[in-house]
C-alpha cells in the first residue's frame, strides 16, 4: 500500500471520530498547528521523532509535552501516539493535508491560491476573490484565498482554486509568444 | 688400338734392320746381291707384316669408328629427340605466358574498370552525405540562431517590462484578470 492511500486511510479514521464529537473544525486546526509545530518551525522534531535512534516511549514523551502545551485534544493525542507506536508519524503532514481536504468539502470550502507580482489591496482582494467565487459558484464565504506575492510573475494575475488554474500573468503571456514564435520557426 | 699396331710394326722392322746390319755380310760393306737379298727380306717382312697385321688392324679401326658413329648417331637422334621435346615445351611455356600476360592485362583491365566505378560509387555517395550534412548544419544552425533571436527578444521585453510596470499597470493587469474569469471561466 502506498503511503498516499496510508495517509488517506488514517485521515478517513480521523475524521470519522471527529464527526461522531461534531468537532471536526477544531480537529482539522488542532492537527494542522501541531503539523506546522513538527514540519515548520522544528523540521528537526520531527526528523528526531521519526529517527529510529530513539525508542517509541522516548518519542512519545516528547510529544507528550507538546500535545500538553498545545492542550490537544485527547483523541488527537491518541492519535499521534498511535502513530509513533506504528513507526508513522512521518506520514502526519500528508494525512493532515487529507484530513484537511475532507474537512472542506464537509464543510462545503473551496481554497483558492492568489499570487500576483504586486501584493493587493483589500479591495482588490475582495474583487479578486468575489470574481473566483463567482466562477467557482460558491458564495465568498466559503471560499478561501490565500494570497501570496510572487515577482517572477511580473504582472497580472495567478490563480488556483481547487483542481481548476486561472493564469494571465505577464510571465505566461511571455512564454506563450516565446512558445509560438519558436514553433513558427521551426 | 691403332697406334699399339703400328708400334708394334715399326719395332719389328727396326729390330729386324738392326739385326740385319748387325750381320757380318753388312758390316763387311756387302756386294750388291747381299744388299738385294736383304732388301727383298725387308719387302717380304713389311709385306708379311701389311697383310697379317694390318687388316685386322683397320678391321678393328673401322668397326670401332662405325661403333661410334652409332653411338654418335643415337645420341644426336636422343639429343634431337630432347631438342624437340624441350623446343615443344617451350613454345607451350611461351603460349602460357602469352596467355597469362593477356589473361592479366584482362584482369586488370577489368580491375581498373571495377574500382573506377567503384570510386564513382563512393564519391556520389560522399558528395551526397557532404551535401546533406552540409544542408543539416546550415538548418541547425539557422533554428539555433532563431531560437536564440527569440530567447533574446522574449528575455529583453520581459527586463522591459519588469523596469517599466507601474502601479496603474498591476491594477489593470488585475481587472483584465477578472474581466476575463468572469467572461471565460478557467480557459483564463
Amino acid at each position: 500500500m502506498s503511503n498516499g492511500s496510508l495517509s488517506k486511510r488514517y485521515a478517513r479514521a480521523i475524521f470519522s471520530i471527529a464527526s461522531e464529537n461534531t468537532s471536526i473544525e477544531q480537529y482539522n486546526t488542532a492537527l494542522s498547528e501541531f503539523v506546522e509545530i513538527l514540519t515548520q518551525n522544528n523540521a528537526e522534531l520531527l526528523n528526531a521523532l521519526t529517527s529510529p535512534a530513539f525508542k517509541i516511549e522516548e518519542r512519545k514523551q516528547v510529544v507528550n509535552v507538546v500535545t500538553k502545551k498545545m492542550a490537544l485534544e485527547q483523541m488527537l493525542c491518541n492519535f499521534i501516539n498511535l502513530l509513533i507506536d506504528k513507526d508513522r508519524l512521518v506520514l502526519i503532514e500528508e494525512i493532515s493535508t487529507f484530513f484537511n481536504n475532507m474537512t472542506d468539502d464537509h464543510m462545503g470550502r473551496v481554497r483558492a491560491t492568489v499570487q500576483t507580482a504586486k501584493d493587493l489591496s483589500d479591495s482588490e482582494r475582495q474583487d479578486v476573490a468575489q470574481t473566483l467565487a463567482n466562477a467557482s459558484e460558491v458564495s465568498i464565504e466559503k471560499l478561501i484565498v490565500e494570497y501570496s506575492v510572487n515577482p517572477d510573475i511580473i504582472g497580472g494575475v495567478w490563480a488556483r482554486v481547487g483542481d481548476k488554474t486561472y493564469d494571465a500573468t505577464i510571465r505566461s503571456k511571455i512564454r506563450t509568444m516565446r512558445q509560438t514564435l519558436l514553433n513558427h520557426n521551426n | 688400338m691403332f697406334t699399339q699396331g703400328m708400334t708394334t710394326s715399326i719395332r719389328t722392322v727396326a729390330v729386324g734392320s738392326i739385326l740385319f746390319s748387325s750381320s757380318p755380310a753388312f758390316a763387311g760393306g756387302g756386294s750388291y746381291m747381299s744388299q738385294t737379298v736383304n732388301f727383298l727380306l725387308l719387302v717380304a717382312i713389311l709385306g708379311f707384316i701389311i697383310t697379317t697385321k694390318l687388316p685386322p688392324l683397320f678391321r678393328n679401326r673401322a668397326e670401332s669408328i662405325k661403333s661410334g658413329l652409332e653411338q654418335g648417331q643415337k645420341e644426336l637422334e636422343i639429343a634431337q629427340h630432347r631438342h624437340q621435346e624441350i623446343s615443344e615445351r617451350f613454345n607451350a611455356l611461351e603460349e602460357t605466358i602469352k596467355n597469362i600476360e593477356v589473361e592479366t592485362a584482362e584482369d586488370i583491365g577489368n580491375m581498373k574498370a571495377h574500382f573506377s566505378a567503384r570510386m564513382e560509387e563512393e564519391r556520389i555517395i560522399i558528395e551526397n552525405n557532404t551535401k546533406y550534412a552540409i544542408q543539416d548544419e546550415i538548418l541547425r544552425a539557422k533554428q539555433e540562431l532563431q531560437d536564440e533571436s527569440v530567447e533574446i527578444a522574449m528575455t529583453l521585453a520581459e527586463d522591459l517590462i519588469k523596469n517599466t510596470i507601474t502601479d496603474e499597470d498591476h491594477s489593470n493587469f488585475k481587472q483584465q484578470f477578472i474581466n476575463a474569469v468572469e467572461k471565460e471561466g478557467s480557459n483564463v
